[in-house]
């Protein structure tokens, strides 16, 4: 009795690991986030952010206590063109000088059915701080050929860079952004 | 209304308007009554029509702004407030300077705010000296200039800093620092219909617009791309102005001659350099 009380003690310890959050370092180098505006409402142009980091904290079993920090270097913003990308950093839209990083910080994770999950969070951008939702799905998890384990999601959300004081030439360029956040983590 | 007619209704026609009609306002009254008062009036003119502009264009910023770009928009009233209290209370010249200086480097540290903790540069601290300068040298260049000449150079200044700011990266600060050329440019207009007259206007006014084009050439400078050649010939055609009229007082014509052709030759090689190094940039 007694030794098949150790077994399942032991077992329930060692079965908690495979369901507890695991914290994911964000590999840049597999992750994207882009986006697109109107461009005098007739075309949409594209662009992205080439520098960022973060983690997320996946549980499977408490999706409540997963967590997502994302910080995003304006400076990186890329639209292939490097005329505009030094008007997007310039004080006309991101004053990439003064606000050098944008962040998002979740606050609340809500399982959205299936493998989606409703993320909502704190987004800082030029100075303000507003609440968002993006809804994020599990792409896939797996092993790596080096060891490493990895799962990836990707969602998409819209803001208004208004919100944002984001705003000026709002007869050119549209006000709502379309932003896509495709991100792979490496588990720590 | 479209969008283009929009920018230059609000943008240029706005601030040309109220410039205008606030020296026609200073010119009312007899030549040499309340000198003072029509210097206040000259610096309310080109900071109403900074305001204005920036109202119209933008909207009234949050105080303190978050973006440290739209600073200039409470220095213009500042500058007003400035003017007033140096109308109402005489001073010491060394006191005057002194004030000026003070107040260039409040100004200077709260554009600057936000890059300090990375160290102060060396053009940035050169860029908030030549402000000073800016200032003082273009007040006295006012001050030994005739009206008309003097709201010339202004607009030629601020014009030429407008379109240094536009091809270095910000359409925003070029169309503010235009706000301030229209200012000048509906002066230079007000000043013709009242046949030349409006010189205590003009001492009001020039100090406003050089903090202003010097404020914002510094934001071009550090938030965008503005060449630190392109701001140095910006400004040191200000400064060169001043210090011209200033060794050439006893020669009046001269004086002008000299001050604004100096002023135009800098603001030229200002936008020039700025222009070039936009068409390198592609």
């Amino acid at each position: 009795m007694k030794r098949a009380l150790a077994s399942l003690f032991i077992a329930s310890v060692i079965a908690v690991p495979a369901v507890a959050a695991e914290t994911y370092d964000i590999d840049k180098s597999h992750s994207f986030l882009l986006f697109r505006v109107k461009h005098l409402a007739v075309s949409y142009a594209h662009g992205r952010f080439n520098d960022f980091s973060g983690t997320f904290v996946v549980d499977d079993a408490d999706p409540k206590k997963s967590t997502v920090e994302i910080e995003v270097k304006t400076e990186s913003v890329d639209t292939g063109d490097a005329k505009r990308d030094q008007h997007l950093r310039s004080p006309d839209f991101f004053n990439a000088k003064q606000f050098r990083t944008m962040t998002f910080k979740s606050t609340s994770v809500k399982p959205a059915g299936g493998d989606k999950y409703e993320v909502t969070g704190d987004l800082a951008l030029k100075g303000v701080t507003k609440p968002i939702t993006v809804t994020l799905e599990r792409v896939g998890s797996g092993k790596d050929p080096w060891g490493g384990y990895r799962t990836g999601f990707e969602g998409r959300f819209t803001l208004k860079r208004s919100d944002f004081g984001v705003d000026y030439m709002p007869d050119l360029l549209g006000d709502e952004i379309v932003v896509t956040v495709a991100i792979e983590g490496v588990r720590k | 209304m479209s969008p283009v007619v929009t920018q230059i209704a609000f943008g240029a026609a706005a601030p040309g308007a109220i410039a205008g009609a606030a020296l026609c306002l200073a010119t009312l009254g007899e030549e040499g009554a309340a000198q003072r008062t029509k210097a206040v009036i000259g610096a309310a003119a080109i900071a109403g029509a900074y305001v204005a502009a920036e109202t119209l264009l933008l909207g009234v910023p949050a105080f303190p702004p978050i973006d440290v770009t739209h600073w200039p928009f409470f220095f213009a009233i500042g500058l007003v407030a400035v003017a007033a209290i140096e109308a109402i209370f005489s001073r010491p010249r060394a006191l005057a300077i002194g004030t000026r200086a003070l107040a260039s480097a409040a100004a200077a540290w709260l554009l600057l705010r936000p890059v300090l903790d990375t160290g102060i540069e060396r053009d940035h601290a050169a860029m908030a000296a030549l402000l000073f300068a800016a200032w003082i040298g273009l007040g006295a260049f006012a001050l030994r200039t005739p009206a008309t000449g003097t709201f010339i150079g202004l607009a030629a200044f601020a014009g030429a800093a407008a379109g240094a700011l536009a091809l270095s990266g910000s359409a925003l600060l070029g169309q503010l620092c235009g706000a301030v050329a229209s200012g000048a440019g509906g002066l230079v207009v007000a000043s013709l219909v009242r046949q030349g007259r409006g010189t205590a206007a003009a001492a009001g006014a020039a100090p406003v617009a050089a903090v202003l084009v010097s404020c914002l050439l510094l934001s071009g400078r550090v938030y965008a791309d503005l060449p630190e050649e392109a701001a140095l010939f910006l400004a040191a055609g200000g400064i060169g102005a001043g210090v011209l009229s200033w060794l050439l007082a006893s020669f009046r014509r001269a004086a002008a001659l000299a001050s604004t052709g100096i002023l135009a030759a800098g603001s030229i090689a200002g936008a020039a350099i700025a222009f070039a190094r936009s068409s390198a940039n592609g």
